[in-house]
């Protein structure tokens, strides 16, 4: 049912019941009944604000974040869950968070081994990968 | 209107020069582009998916050193592998001091 009312809803709420004669009494100024339908429901997209955090130790055997990455985790307009860092400007996906943190993670590693690939012959790329792996370490290969 | 994944692939390798790169993973398709003096220039579409969300489009024209406006543009030929180059030699985004 559609009241036609914008709803600015708590952060941490889904969804909330609404009397229709509150709502029409208040829009009206004075007490309304409504008949037939005692509640309504609004409906509004989840909103999450975005989670900052900081990641650091093991990520993948023989992988190890050994300085703190700061990482942001929120919800992208397609419902989809993004991680991502501002300073290796990686970035992972999915459909909840732990898959989206598994993604990120795989694709720091991924990032790691193209830089450094690419800095074996490439000398502006290899401040780049000295940049990364700051970050990033490889052991036990 | 949403970006095509596949759409946004096919630009960045036909018109601006991006090689893919080795395949590490069946989830992400990465691209590299080589610029003289510059640092290479990388970024990954994920296969999960069909469509760039805003969000993603932003996150990846950080990784080209461009805007997502500018990004957009590249994606929908109103922008030229000269007009890329220059952009990010003269104003890149953000500045080549900030490494990734």
């Amino acid at each position: 049912m559609s009241t036609g009312l914008t709803v600015v809803a708590p952060h941490e709420t889904y969804s909330r019941h609404f009397d229709l004669s509150s709502i029409a009494s208040k829009f009206c100024g004075f007490s309304v009944s409504v008949e037939g339908q005692k509640m309504a429901t609004a409906s509004f997209p989840v909103v999450e604000r975005p989670e900052v955090f900081l990641l650091l130790g093991p990520i993948a055997p023989g992988w190890l974040v050994g300085e703190p990455l700061r990482v942001v985790i929120e919800r992208d307009e397609a419902g989809d869950y993004v991680v991502s860092d501002s300073e290796l400007a990686v970035y992972g996906v999915g459909a909840d968070r732990i898959s989206a943190m598994a993604d990120y993670k795989q694709s720091l590693i991924e990032y790691y081994e193209i830089i450094e690939e690419e800095s074996r012959d490439h000398a502006p790329t290899a401040a780049l990968f000295r940049h990364v792996r700051r970050f990033i370490t490889r052991f036990n290969r | 209107m949403l970006t095509k994944i596949r759409d946004a692939e096919r630009q960045i390798q036909n018109k601006f020069g991006f090689e893919p790169a080795a395949e590490r993973s069946s989830d992400h398709k990465w691209y590299k582009l080589r610029l003289e003096g510059l640092p290479t220039i990388s970024t990954f579409f994920s296969h999960s998916k069909k469509d760039l969300s805003p969000k993603l489009e932003a996150i990846i024209a950080r990784q080209l050193r461009v805007s997502r406006t500018f990004f957009l543009d590249m994606i929908r030929c109103t922008k030229a592998a000269q007009d890329y180059e220059r952009q990010v030699r003269e104003t890149p985004d953000p500045p080549w001091g900030v490494r990734f």
